[in-house]
């Protein structure tokens, strides 16, 4: 016999009791509760573990600045030239000899 | 205390830091059965819904904060259920199959987990539901069981109310066929 929609039950045809189902869903929630502060404890980490690193790079950093700042005898000297002398020095070039400008150079000698 | 007046109070709660755990429980007080039924129509297994219902949990406390209170709680909380379901039978169905191949596999476990005392008529009722395309499928239970708006179902799967309003009415056509002749 044809049983209408409208009057079957809407019941699900599973066992599980509305106990079982209670208890299921509070232990849903407690882990999901420990899961969202693992979560919430790791993210400082996160931050903390970021920041050391940033820390350590930045002390590098520096470190290797402070190892360039160390003066030799030609930084003093250098130091100690007026800026028109620094400017001039600056604008120095070195020309590149052509084997036959060793030429000439050999017949002065 | 009313349905509604219980979902202001659990916004309220979820809207103020101190309060976010208290009204997570709250929550799932009141929606983690219906949350749980939600799922096991999708995935049929027990153990799947089960899976399911904890990842959503997880998903719900991890996201109140990105809950702004707009839209309705409900909608929300079935938007991550829904997805979660269909991660399962995504895994099941594998890379190469769609989850609408998995019909006769959640047909069997319907079968095996079904309870022996159960009226043959809801037994039946579920088979012919499991026979629809699972966007169908899914659309049936959040309107037929849940009773779930139209604008209800749209916010919460991000389908327009046409096209759900189209699927219902094919699955409801379909379900009464299958039962007019298996029962």
């Amino acid at each position: 016999m044809m049983e209408k929609m409208e009057n079957i039950s809407r019941q699900m045809p599973y066992s599980e009791s509305e106990e079982y189902l209670d208890n299921l869903v509070s232990r849903v929630t407690e882990k999901a509760v420990e899961a969202g502060k693992k979560k919430s404890f790791k993210a400082p980490l996160w931050i903390a573990a970021s920041v050391a690193a940033a820390a350590a790079i930045l002390l590098f950093v520096f470190i290797g600045r402070g190892e360039e700042k160390t003066e030799g005898p030609l930084d003093k000297y250098l130091a100690s030239l007026p800026d028109d002398e620094l400017m001039q020095l600056s604008s120095y070039e070195v020309e590149e000899w052509e084997p036959e400008d060793t030429a000439i150079m050999e017949e002065y000698q | 205390m009313t349905d509604a007046s219980l979902d202001m109070d659990i916004r309220a709660m979820l809207a103020e830091p101190s309060q976010r755990e208290k009204g997570f429980r709250v929550l799932m007080q009141r929606y983690g059965k219906v949350i749980y039924w939600h799922i096991r129509r999708i995935v049929v297994s027990h153990e799947d819904a089960e899976d399911a219902l904890q990842e959503t949990a997880v998903k719900i406390f991890r996201g109140i904060d990105s809950y702004r209170g707009e839209g309705k709680l409900t909608t929300w909380i079935y938007r991550i259920a829904t997805n979660e379901a269909l991660n399962i039978l995504r895994k099941r169905a594998g890379l190469f199959h769609s989850i609408d191949s998995l019909s006769p596999q959640l047909l069997s476990t319907l079968e095996s987990q079904a309870s022996v005392d159960a009226d043959k008529a809801v037994t039946a009722l579920q088979k012919a539901i499991l026979s629809l395309p699972t966007q169908q499928r899914i659309v049936f239970n959040m309107r037929y069981y849940d009773e779930l708006s139209y604008e209800e179902i749209a916010e919460a799967t991000g389908k327009n109310i046409g096209a759900l309003k189209a699927n219902y009415h094919y699955a409801y056509e379909k379900v009464k066929k299958y039962l007019q002749e298996n029962l």
